[in-house]
């Protein structure tokens, strides 16, 4: 076997091949029977879904597209953004996924980022089919439980002016 | 916009076409992790015929493209081939093209 023999130079399994799309946007398998497309929406919003399911994880998203998300989310008839924080690149058989997270306080933030990178790989590969050939996660903030309260405390109860 | 739909249609007398989109339609939603059919990112895949156009299937004449909106769960190339074969004994011999646009959400 020589070491180009791994998911294929373009090749799939027996009788398949992969290939962009041609109206860009998808992955496609071509297979005797017709082709399958995968859309690449479909793929961040997988990877998406992986890092969320890491414990530990708090949001995602760098600090712009969280307020933007947040803003969005107040909009009346906007969904909020299911692929806030996630940017995947996908070729003919390999994706390449960015992540940005917010972690909560007290966690091994190395640890963490390595559970989120070995799940984000095994649900992408066994979903989609595809070879993920990097996983880069940046941890933009941590959550501090109790920080994001409105009432700082501070105020009283009583309004100080009439 | 325009209010697409995805429900079926009585047939119309003597179009052969839009009647078999119908019962791919028909044929699709019955894999059960196909959640809805969807015309896709750029608004291809649809059957143009009277009334409200089908979104999510096209019949071609060397291939029915298929547009789904599935659930998560199961390798998505699985799901493919599960739609491909509900749909190719109507198929009349033309392939099966899948685009998997979208997950539904939760």
């Amino acid at each position: 076997m020589s070491q180009d023999d791994g998911p294929g130079t373009g090749r799939g399994g027996t009788g398949t091949m992969r290939r962009r799309g041609a109206d860009g946007g998808s992955s496609e398998l071509v297979t005797s029977g017709g082709r399958t497309k995968i859309a690449d929406t479909v793929v961040a919003k997988v990877a998406t879904m992986a890092a969320r399911q890491v414990g530990g994880v708090h949001e995602m998203g760098a600090g712009m597209s969280r307020t933007i998300g947040s803003v969005r989310e107040r909009l009346p008839g906007m969904a909020s953004d299911a692929t806030q924080g996630v940017d995947v690149q996908v070729g003919e058989r390999q994706a390449a996924v960015d992540i940005d997270l917010v972690v909560e306080y007290g966690l091994s933030i190395p640890d963490l980022a390595g559970a989120v990178r070995e799940n984000v790989i095994s649900e992408v590969e066994h979903m989609c089919g595809l070879e993920v050939v990097e996983v880069n996660i940046t941890v933009d903030d941590v959550h501090v439980a109790g920080e994001d309260s409105e009432d700082s405390g501070e105020r009283s109860g009583e309004p100080r002016v009439r | 916009m325009i209010a697409w739909t995805d429900t079926m249609h009585p047939p119309l007398a003597g179009e052969p076409r839009t009647d078999l989109a119908d019962q791919v339609a028909e044929a699709a939603m019955a894999c059960q992790d196909v959640r809805a059919l969807t015309a896709g990112p750029h608004v291809r895949i649809a059957t143009y015929r009277a009334g409200l156009p089908l979104a999510g299937v096209a019949v071609r004449d060397g291939e029915i493209e298929i547009g789904v909106v599935v659930r998560y769960g199961r390798p998505l190339p699985e799901i493919a081939e599960d739609v491909r074969r509900l749909v190719a004994p109507l198929a009349g011999g033309r392939k099966v093209d899948v685009l998997i646009a979208d997950l539904a959400d939760g």
